[in-house]
């Protein structure tokens, strides 16, 4: 059986301005201002629990928003059936210092649970199975660089032994505000499919460049 | 055609023992690792942990690395000299659970940053090794030691490696006991799993180490049949109030594993000692149809290792399978979920062929997995 990536979304600094952020998906390539009030204004969704995320989990929210644009696969998959599987290098180690510094100085030792809870690399994931209800298979990996390799055949053992039938699939990175995100929708091949394109490690670097 | 996993050697470094069978006497004989402590600003708590200034011991010199890097070299090392034949490095994936890595040291301004990233922190185990394979690090909170297990289980099952060394550790720090403190989530009292005056969890430290085959060992072995994830998507730092998303888990892995509910002869639980936690599970049990089995945690004696947890407690299971002896759960003596579980009181021999570990985490994360004996 072969799988396709049928949509994506790429997020990164701006080469050359870096105040800016640069988003490309299927429909979409815009250089836009790296303010996450600004971007949630842009995709237009209403989600009060963004302004609680942590900045990793608003980036993994907003690569959603622009990848799912006009595509319900909600319709097409139940709950259980869609995976999620990401992955990054700096796991949440930007909210891991904010949270020390609560308990830091002993005179001021308040520790947060609402800083707390965002301290662990997969919550990300957790904040995008709650808003769009994926309950299926789902797995956080941690790397320097980006493992193509390993993405591709963990997720393509999911697909084979039926565990899933779509997945979301990829990186996501933030450091001090600087975000790196690729998210891919990858589901069973269908010719039909325009954007459709192998779900290979080889496309997936290509997509990540 | 998939390859079978077999379990060919394992090491458990906990406060409770410092090889898996010193901590399997220590579980039979109903000894907790937990004892009390004070902290400036939280005040009284029970934990396991390891002396101040405890050093595993390392063939190499080890002065250089961190406390949670040297558990890693320990643990490996204890594994690996089971194993009856060298094996080449170059036929072996690490694999690596924590969540937490050397977080101990994010205030400390001597210390080389990089190193708190933890796939950096795996890199470093890995080259002690000399093995020159990308090694996977799997980070998905509580379930990420049967996480782990499950991606080598994967990886050997279509013969992608030979071996998998899947290690998994976490330690105690002050960062993780000011954050479970601020979620008012630890036990005034060594925690009770699954008892009616339960009041939270203590929380622990150590190491487990796995090393899995698809290659037949001679003697007695443990198989790994299934291991299957799923989430909750309903809530950040609680389960599911119904136990829906850890139910389809065991259901899953039942069915992967191609046995019946009613073939379970225990269940080595999460149970982490939490109102939640407990309650949920109990509730996931029953719609799974596994309250038959005999049911324990061991958190009584070792508390929450966090990232290490789902391969020690796997490690735990699948002796207990092989030695058939049950596992006593201490701390238990009332019923207190709304489902009443069998809870195990005594160690007690007992024939077992198949047993189910679960695990549920932060993030929403269920991972159950099932083992059978090869007798």
């Amino acid at each position: 059986m072969t799988y396709s990536i049928s949509r994506f979304c790429r997020i990164k600094v701006d080469s050359s301005k870096s105040e800016c952020v640069h988003i490309q998906t299927d429909s979409m390539n815009e250089t836009l201002k790296n303010d996450l009030m600004d971007l949630y204004k842009y995709t237009a969704m209403e989600y009060p629990k963004f302004f609680k995320m942590d900045q990793l989990s608003k980036y993994g929210i907003l690569a959603m928003e622009f990848m799912c644009k006009g595509y319900d696969f909600k319709a097409k998959y139940g709950e259980n059936e869609i995976g999620i599987i990401l992955s990054n290098a700096s796991g949440s180690l930007d909210t891991d210092v904010e949270f020390q510094k609560t308990i830091n100085n002993k005179e001021t030792f308040f520790p947060s649970p609402a800083i707390f809870v965002y301290t662990l690399s997969n919550i990300v994931m957790g904040e995008i199975c709650i808003k769009y209800k994926i309950k299926g298979e789902n797995m956080f990996f941690l790397s320097e660089t980006l493992q193509s390799d390993l993405l591709e055949s963990y997720v393509s053992d999911l697909f084979d032994k039926k565990s899933i039938r779509s997945a979301i699939v990829g990186w996501v990175d933030c450091t001090q505000g600087n975000p790196n995100v690729l998210l891919m929708f990858v589901e069973q091949s269908q010719q039909t499919e325009i954007h459709a394109s192998a779900f290979s490690s080889k496309q997936i670097e290509l997509l990540y460049q | 055609m998939k390859n079978p996993v077999y379990i060919l050697a394992d090491s458990v470094v906990t406060p409770l023992g410092t090889s898996t069978a010193e901590n399997m006497e220590n579980l039979y004989s109903e000894i907790s690792a937990i004892k009390h402590y004070q902290h400036p600003q939280i005040g009284n708590f029970y934990a396991s942990k390891f002396d101040e200034g405890y050093k595993p011991p390392t063939k190499k010199n080890t002065d250089s690395y961190t406390k949670i890097e040297r558990l890693f070299i320990a643990s490996v090392e204890q594994a690996i000299e089971q194993l009856p034949l060298e094996i080449n490095q170059s036929d072996i994936v690490f694999v690596f659970a924590s969540t937490k890595g050397n977080v101990e040291h994010l205030s400390d301004r001597s210390f080389d940053s990089n190193r708190l990233r933890i796939g950096v922190m795996a890199d470093i185990v890995t080259q002690y090794f000399n093995n020159l394979n990308k090694p996977v690090v799997v980070s998905n909170a509580c379930i990420s030691g049967l996480q782990a297990i499950q991606y080598a289980y994967q990886a050997l099952q279509k013969g992608q490696y030979k071996y998998a060394i899947v290690t998994g550790a976490d330690c105690f720090s002050e960062f993780i006991l000011s954050g479970f403190h601020s979620f008012q989530a630890l036990s005034p009292f060594a925690c009770k799993p699954f008892d009616k005056n339960r009041s939270g969890l203590s929380l622990g430290e150590g190491c487990g180490t796995l090393i899995l085959s698809s290659v037949k060992p001679e003697a007695d072995t443990v198989e790994i049949l299934s291991v299957v994830s799923s989430n909750d998507a309903n809530h950040l730092s609680g389960p599911s109030r119904t136990g829906e998303g850890l139910s389809s888990a065991i259901i899953g892995a039942i069915h992967e594993a191609g046995v019946e509910a009613s073939a379970i002869d225990v269940i080595a639980a999460h149970g982490t000692a939490t109102m939640y936690n407990d309650e949920m599970e109990s509730l996931a049990f029953e719609t799974a149809g596994v309250t038959h089995a005999p049911v324990y945690s061991i958190k009584g004696n070792i508390g929450h290792t966090l990232g290490a947890a789902g391969i020690i407690e796997t490690i735990y299971l699948a002796n207990s399978i092989k030695q058939n002896k049950l596992i006593p759960s201490i701390g238990y003596t009332e019923v207190g979920t709304s489902i009443a579980l069998n809870i195990i009181t005594k160690a007690a021999v007992k024939k077992l062929r198949i047993g189910l570990k679960t695990a549920s985490g932060f993030g929403g994360g269920n991972t159950a997995l099932i083992l059978k004996a090869q007798k």
